[in-house]
This record gives structure tokens, C-alpha cells and sequence, in this order.
């Protein structure tokens, strides 16, 4: 097998995670393809010691997630400087459609009753519509299992406000599972 | 419900939702991006520094073998003019000089009454127009090849 193929065949392996990592941080698809393939580009640059290492995994994932920080930090905030509030929401809805989209693709198995996919659409498209403050923290504790203080440390924030934002967002999603039967 | 078992529970429903799946068009869009690094990489501009110098220096070099071997051809050529058994061939050369010199002369008119007056405009405009270029292509390679944060 070639080197590009074995990339490529690479690509194909982690492209799901790193982009879920992305959109789960930045809930927008087109931002988030842009940043998985900035990871990737990355990835290319250490293949060679990422090709068949079992910590490939984890670096891409740290990766993702210090890219769609940054992206955060440094594009989302340039924008909104310029941006009046209100169109924020009509930002979320047409992200919300490719969002949508992308969860059709998603993994939930035609055995998975009808309830509970509806659940977890609700559930996806809630986090999705979380203001950034709310739903990055939540990500990076619920998904990618990193603790209060390296969350508060990462986004350079105090941890009051930390767990403040996380119990906002919190309360957000679980009135979905309240609305869904599931507490 | 304890608020602990709510976070539970809702820590379990996030953990069970399914992976959003990539775009089709990420792979090829990474395989491209890749290529055109690739592509990138073997331009002059692009090798590293001592080779870039090794190569002007590799080209001056040759201009000043081939100004130092004039002398010797132009030497060379007087030999064959004054040949008796090259004359034949020395008479059809002359002749297509003398197109060439004719083709020369037209050229010379057209540069000195249309050309010659705007060339310094010209060369100006071409510059500005390259640098502008130069740097177009800098901005879009960067933002183009995920240039959105270095970390």
C-alpha cells in the first residue's frame, strides 16, 4: 500500500471522531470541516509516527479539540464583534439544518425505537443550540472526560464561573430528558 | 431523583449519542489539500535556503563559462567562414542572415514607435501586478490550507 493510500485509509478510520469532536465544539458542520481538515493536514506532517500507534487516537482528539478552541477564541469572537445578537439565531438555525443532516447520517440503528432517536436528536440539537460558554465546557467534561480543573485551566476561565456555566447548561438538557420521558 | 442520579443520567444519554459522521467531502478535500502542499513543496521558493543559493550560484556559473567560451566560438566561427569547402554553406547562412536582419529591423521599428514609450509603465505595472499576486496567493494558501489556528 502506497503512502497516500495508507493515509487515506487512515482519514477514513478517524474522520468520524475528529469531526465529532469539531462539531460538538463549535456546532456549526462547515466550521467543523474545516477544522477536521486542519487536523488531518497535521496528522500528515507525523504520519509517519502516527501510522498503526495506538495513541493516534487520543492525539487526534487533542488536537481537534485545541483547534476548535483556538478557532473559537480567535474567529467566532472577530465575527461576533460585528455580527448584531439577533442574527446569531438565524446563524444556529441554518448550522442547525447541516446539523441536522449530519446527525441523519449518524450512527442510531434502525432497531433503535423511534422514542429514544428522537431523544437523542433533541438531545444533540439542544447542546447544539447552547451559547458557546455553556456547551464547550459540557463537551469537554461529558465527551472527552477531562476534569473541572483542566477544563477551567484549557479555557482559561475560574472554576466558579466553570461550574456556574456547566449547571446552566446542564438544566438546558435535562428538561430535554424531562420532555422525553427519560427523569 | 437526586440531582446526582439526574446528572447520571444525563451524563449516560450524552455518552449513548451517536457519533456525528463526517461530511463526504472531508476526505477528498483533505487528499487535494495534501497534493497541493505537495505541489508546493518542489517550487524554487520553496527549497530551503542554501539550495536556493546553490542554484543561483550553479546559474551564474554557467553564464560565465559561456561568456569566458565566446571568444573561443566567435574564434571558431571565423575559422569556418574563411573555410573554402564552407563556402556553400556560408552563402545560405548569409542569405538567412540577411532575412533575419530585415526581420530585425521590422522589430526594431515596431519596439522604438509602439513598445519602447509604455515599456517603463509596463514593467512597473507588471511588478505591482506580481507582488499583488504574491501576496493574494499567500493569504488564500494560508486560510485555504487551514491556516485558521497554530497550535
Amino acid at each position: 500500500m502506497t503512502d497516500a493510500a495508507r493515509f487515506e485509509a487512515f482519514v477514513r478510520e478517524f474522520q468520524d471522531m475528529v469531526y465529532a469532536v469539531a462539531v460538538r465544539l463549535l456546532a456549526n458542520p462547515t466550521e467543523a470541516e474545516d477544522v477536521s481538515q486542519t487536523v488531518f493536514l497535521k496528522a500528515y506532517e507525523r504520519f509517519a509516527e502516527l501510522d498503526a500507534n495506538p495513541a493516534a487516537p487520543g492525539w487526534l482528539k487533542t488536537v481537534a479539540t485545541n483547534i476548535s478552541l483556538n478557532h473559537l477564541s480567535r474567529y467566532r469572537a472577530r465575527w461576533r464583534f460585528f455580527s448584531e445578537l439577533g442574527s446569531d439565531e438565524q446563524d444556529a438555525r441554518s448550522g442547525e439544518r447541516g446539523l441536522e443532516s449530519t446527525l441523519a447520517d449518524g450512527g442510531a440503528g434502525p432497531d433503535e425505537p423511534l422514542q429514544l432517536r428522537e431523544r437523542d436528536a433533541a438531545l444533540e440539537a439542544a447542546l447544539h443550540r447552547l451559547p458557546d460558554h455553556q456547551r464547550v465546557p459540557l463537551v469537554l467534561y461529558h465527551f472527552e472526560d477531562k476534569s473541572y480543573q483542566a477544563i477551567a485551566a484549557l479555557l482559561g476561565v475560574s472554576l466558579a464561573k466553570l461550574k456556574t456555566d456547566i449547571f446552566r447548561g446542564r438544566e438546558t438538557l435535562r428538561r430535554v430528558l424531562t420532555d422525553h420521558g427519560s427523569i | 431523583m437526586a440531582p446526582s442520579d439526574v446528572n447520571g443520567e444525563l451524563h449516560r444519554a450524552l455518552r449513548q449519542l451517536p457519533v456525528p459522521r463526517a461530511p463526504g467531502t472531508l476526505l477528498p478535500r483533505v487528499m487535494a489539500a495534501i497534493a497541493a502542499q505537495q505541489a508546493a513543496a518542489r517550487s524554487w521558493f520553496a527549497w530551503p535556503i542554501a539550495w536556493r543559493m546553490a542554484s543561483v550560484a550553479a546559474l551564474a556559473l554557467l553564464a560565465a563559462g559561456a561568456v569566458a567560451f565566446w571568444p573561443v566560438l566567435e574564434a571558431l566561427t571565423t575559422m569556418a567562414a574563411t573555410s573554402a569547402p564552407l563556402a556553400a554553406v556560408r552563402g545560405r547562412v548569409q542569405g538567412t542572415a540577411v532575412m533575419f536582419d530585415a526581420a530585425l529591423s521590422a522589430a526594431s521599428v515596431i519596439w522604438s514607435t509602439l513598445v519602447q514609450p509604455v515599456a517603463g509603465y509596463l514593467l512597473v505595472w507588471i511588478g505591482v501586478m506580481a507582488a499583488a499576486s504574491a501576496a493574494f496567493a499567500t493569504a488564500v494558501g494560508r486560510i485555504a490550507l487551514g491556516g485558521a489556528s497554530h497550535s
